[in-house]
């Protein structure tokens, strides 16, 4: 089997895979399906201000594995639905900046700034349509790079990564990540060693379960679910519980101006934005291929860019920030590139670089049958790797999200500006609830139930005093590969206790990982 | 000046982790000898752990001491720092840090968190002790209807309703309905049409 | 209703199916049966039981209600069932090497054998030592020559006791391997690809790559000769006196009475030992076919096996 043959069967798993129902005699694949509602619930969570797409997958994901199952069958709809609703949350979140001035998502503050003064000058709809557009046009040209990338990087780490050089590659990203994510180096580094801890706790390999205080129901460790739910959305829940609490419900009752005919964008705007939208979408996809970097820094980098330029230009004209849109097609094109290029290490290395590249992996965990990682890239010539399959199945689900964009996103994203009414504190107590029902019928101990509200603990307390959470994340996810791999490469080795510099490649991570933890103290000192 | 107190409390936790937990509570070193060869011992990822928290409190001592002298909060629009939470942040100031306020509001709220749980374990075999068949028990009931419901309608309308009025700083008879309303769609979307989950507490009494 | 219509379905099964007719209608379950499930969920193992499950509760009206709890081979499940009520309300699937050879290396555990009641086992593996065909290794002698020639082999396993099995086999032709410890089959047969580690054992999952040509099983870790390379030496003619025989095993929490062990043992093994059955068609495929022990010749199994664990452990501390 080449690799033709297995892109074949990864669009066939799609489109062929198990039907979901028949409409005027086309069959319906279950998987095309989930990803429409997916992208559908995305849009609807990204253009509610307060609810983003990570807490939406989070949310489905329990709901969909009872649904699913605990077979390989399952991963695709899963996917599929995951797939969608993070594509979605990043078309939607423009909505609420531009209509209200009150970003959906962190990473459309950017999109307020000439969104909103557009909307108040009546042209609401142009604004949102260029969002759309550039949107789609970033998240589209990332989901390629993605796909051209992730497969060769892959083989090249499986072909001339031993496993020493593992082993530096994953301190090299858990550094990176406890560096760039936050304001401060010190507290990602804190982050990264509480998510590592809590990530030991109970596992390791002798027998008797360590640091469980002699308890029982530490013994089987912390779930991932219970952690990353406990710290992501619980802890969120927290807080904007207390927020609403000190600064009274706000409504939202700001009334668009809608005089303006509701039409496409005209040829020579489209002229005038693309070149801002093809810059931003290079920036975002860079940036988005580094694991712990997310669309909020893109959407910056790609809006004081375009700003740079456009005023270098045309130095006579309206300028970013008078509500010109340009400047949406800027931050957009940026913030949505993030999305497909934020896979590239998590197919390829098995390192999640964001939230929702997390709820991908606690998919991908919790079902069974598809490790991200190098692994997944070996195109076997006799035998069908099935992960591959999925993985191939995963990029063609990705580009008909793409195509739902394309085609149907638009008009779906301009009529969601009512979710800004949404009374999020009756929100709040029912994601919690939901989330704790979810962990129950996941773990069926009640114990994880209250793992998971100390977890929200720690993520409110992380919140309070400016913490990233995401580090956390991370390190508790990739706490277990790390302690496994450098155990392996300890032993491989024949218990060189200088593995970890037993090579010119684990030399350059090395001192890689050293460099960048010295320059993102020093940068943040000066 | 926060940040200070935070960089030395992360320096004292890891070196408590590193040489009071550790040591006690896990069975075998940093380095074990196994099958005549040394290999890396239990110890060993936890210690980095506990390592890292604790340079990651130096180094924010070390950061707070040069970013006293310049304290300057810089505007969300400079700082290009994603934002921690999934959920926008309403404008984190450079000086957060956690006052007697929050503290007493998250024990308020996990209070009611861990009255409303407490329902939810034992209102089932509570009521099944009252008004179940003699000998009767919630153990053996607890996939059957009606008993295997009780826990969970009376712990979590309870959990949405107190906090909701917390929120509100109010008690409204229309919190109970939301809360009843969110309970019945989870019990329609997991219980239903789903024959071997269990909603808490029933997996594990 | 319910259980009007369960009881219906049991009768028609009962009549259906007579074989089955002596646990159906001596015994019925107290209550929801709890299946504790020693493996992470999606896997072969945790698809195993969930089906052996479905298809009891299809044919006989009894209620599972699976729930994984993993970690630590097997030994955190034998915790939690531990002084859980015997009457068959509660039941879990692990390896025989959990009340083994685990059981026995967590010498302070507090775990003794009388404390669980085995059920029958389902399934066997087929434990091979497995090379890449590409690594050029055709027989286990190939490897001996290799490693006398100075080269350094990396061993990968996946368990304390294959590990062990691993260093004894080195020390037999005094080679020493670099034990690599690794979580779980499709781990080692990654690690294989990868070329990470050299030689690694494999529980029958490499029986799908040792078709394809693309792996050899060097050595049989079974008293017996494998399925698929009947020719590789066993440990035995290596000089190890140990082996890697293994069932997956149902068990219950100790002192259960016969009526209740025997319906249960009955009910699981002859779902398994079906293959017309979707469990028994998945144990065909994925572990080469159903290997049932049940009753006393279990119980004498699994004695044996706990004396020849305590011996292994004596010997690789040497």
């Amino acid at each position: 089997m080449d690799w033709f043959d297995y892109v074949l069967l990864g669009v066939q798993a799609v489109f062929q895979g198990p039907v979901a129902f028949e409409l005027a005699g086309f069959a319906i694949p279950i998987s095309v399906l989930m990803v429409l509602s997916g992208f559908l619930l995305g849009i609807l969570v990204g253009s509610t201000p307060g609810l983003a797409g990570p807490m939406a997958m989070a949310i489905s994901l329990p709901i969909l594995i009872s649904v699913f199952g605990y077979h390989e069958s399952a991963l695709l709809p899963v996917f599929g639905f995951l797939i969608g609703v993070m594509k979605g949350a990043t078309v939607g979140g423009a909505v609420p900046a531009i209509l209200f001035n009150t970003p959906g998502t962190p990473d459309a503050y950017m999109t307020t700034l000439d969104g909103y003064p557009l909307a108040q000058r009546g042209e609401a709809n142009k604004a949102l349509r260029v969002a759309h557009i550039s949107s789609a046009s970033g998240d589209t040209f990332s989901d390629i790079v993605l796909i051209l990338c992730a497969p060769f990087l892959a083989i090249i780490v499986e072909r001339y990564l031993d496993l020493p050089e593992k082993t530096a590659l994953l301190l090299l990203s858990m550094a990176f990540i406890a560096s760039v994510i936050g304001r401060s180096a010190g507290k990602g580094l804190i982050s990264v060693g509480l998510g590592l801890l809590a990530a030991y706790v109970g596992t390791g390999e002798d027998f008797s379960p360590r640091l469980t205080f002699g308890s029982e129901a530490l013994a089987q460790g912390f779930s991932v679910a219970s952690a990353i739910l406990g710290v992501l959305i619980v802890g969120e829940v927290f807080k904007s519980m207390e927020d609403m609490r000190r600064d009274g419900i706000s409504s939202v009752n700001a009334r668009v101006k809608n005089s303006e005919r509701r039409r496409g964008l005209s040829v020579g705007l489209l002229r005038s934005i693309s070149p801002y939208i093809a810059r931003s979408a290079l920036i975002g996809t860079a940036i988005g291929a580094l694991p712990g970097v997310g669309s909020t820094l893109a959407a910056t980098l790609g809006y004081t860019t375009g700003k740079g330029r456009h005023a270098k230009l045309h130095p006579q004209k309206a300028q970013f920030g008078d509500g010109i849109p340009e400047g949406i097609a800027a931050t957009e094109a940026a913030n949505s590139s993030v999305s497909g290029a934020n896979l590239i290490p998590v197919l390829s290395l098995g390192i999640p670089g964001n939230a929702s590249a997390v709820f991908l992996i606690l998919a991908a965990d919790s079902i069974g049958g598809f490790n991200p990682g190098p692994s997944v890239f070996r195109f076997n010539a006799d035998t069908v790797n099935p992960e591959l399959v999925v993985a191939f199945g995963l990029f063609t689900m990705m580009m008909l999200a793409n195509l739902l964009n394309w085609t149907i996103g638009g008009r779906v994203m301009r009529a969601m500006g009512i979710m800004t009414r949404v009374p999020k504190h009756y929100l709040l107590p029912v994601i919690l609830l939901l989330t704790l029902t979810a962990i129950y019928i996941q773990e069926t101990r009640l114990v994880a139930v209250w793992f998971t509200i100390g977890f929200g603990v720690l993520g409110y307390l992380m919140r309070r005093i400016d913490m990233s959470p995401l580090p956390f994340v991370i390190a508790f996810i990739l706490g277990g590969r790390l302690e496994e791999t450098a155990r392996q490469a300890f032993s491989a080795t024949g218990s060189d206790p200088w593995f970890l510099f037993s090579s010119a490649t684990c030399i350059v991570f090395m001192g890689l990982t050293v460099l960048i933890l010295l320059l993102s103290a020093r940068s943040r000192r000066s | 000046m926060a940040d200070r107190w935070l960089g030395l409390l992360a320096l004292a936790i890891g070196i408590l982790i590193l040489f009071v937990w550790i040591p006690l509570d896990v069975d075998t070193g940093i380095f074990e000898k196994a099958r005549r060869s040394v290999v890396l011992g239990d110890a060993f990822a936890p210690a980095v752990a506990a390592a890292l928290v604790a340079v990651g409190g130096c180094l924010l001592l070390l950061e707070s001491r040069t970013r006293l002298s310049r304290s300057v909060g810089r505007s969300t629009e400079q700082s290009a720092s994603p934002s921690p939470g999934l959920a926008p942040d309403s404008s984190p100031g450079p000086t957060a840090s956690l006052t007697l306020d929050n503290c007493s509001y998250l024990l308020a709220t996990l209070f009611v968190i861990a009255i409303s749980l407490l329902v939810m374990r034992y209102a089932g075999p509570v009521s099944v002790s009252l008004f179940g068949d003699d000998g009767a028990s919630y153990r053996l009931l607890r996939d059957t209807a009606p008993w295997k419901y009780v826990g969970f309608v009376a712990g979590g309308v309870m959990l949405v309703a107190a906090l909701i009025s917390r929120v509100e700083r109010r008690v409204r008879f229309r919190f109970l309905m939301i809360g009843l309303i969110a309970v019945l769609i989870l019990i329609a979307v997991y219980d239903l049409p789903f024959d071997d989950l269990l909603l808490p507490p029933n997996g594990d009494v | 209703m319910k259980k009007v219509i369960r009881s219906l379905q049991a009768a028609a099964c009962a009549i259906a199916l007579v074989t089955n007719v002596s646990y159906a209608a001596q015994w019925q379950p107290p209550g929801p049966i709890k299946l504790m499930i020693a493996f992470a969920a999606g896997g072969g193992a945790d698809t195993q039981a969930r089906l052996i499950a479905e298809e009891i509760e299809a044919s006989s009206g009894w209620k599972f209600i699976p729930e994984n709890v993993t970690g630590k081979g097997g030994l955190n499940l034998l915790k939690a069932m531990k002084g859980q009520p015997n009457d068959g309300s509660v039941i879990g699937i692990m390896v025989t090497e959990s009340l083994a050879y685990n059981r026995l290396v967590a010498g302070d555990s507090g775990l003794e054998l009388s404390d669980f009641t085995p059920l029958t086992t389902t399934a066997g593996f087929q434990m091979g030592l497995v090379a890449k065909t590409e690594s050029g290794y055709k027989t286990f002698d190939d490897v001996v020559a290799a490693s006398s020639g100075g080269e350094k082999l990396r061993f990968g396993a996946m368990s304390p006791k294959l590990a062990d099995l691993a260093y004894l086999l080195g020390k037999a032709h005094d080679i020493e391997f670099n034990i690599v410890s690794l979580k779980g089959g499709k781990a080692v047969m990654n690690a294989l690809n990868a070329g990470d580690v050299d030689l690694g054992w494999g529980a029958g999952i490499q029986g799908k790559a040792v078709k394809a040509g693309e792996m050899v099983n060097l050595v049989s870790g079974l008293s017996k000769p494998l399925d698929l390379s009947p020719d590789a030496p066993l440990l035995k003619d290596l000089g190890v006196e140990y082996n890697a025989d293994g069932y997956f095993l149902f068990a219950a929490p100790g002192g259960m009475s016969d009526d209740v062990r025997n319906a249960l043992a009955d009910a699981l093994s002859s779902v398994a030992a079906n293959p017309e059955s979707k469990a028994g068609g998945l144990i065909q495929k994925a572990f080469g076919g159903a290997a049932i022990f049940k009753g006393a010749e279990l119980d004498q199994m699994l004695a044996a096996d706990s004396e020849a664990a305590a011996s292994l452990l004596k010997a690789a501390a040497e």
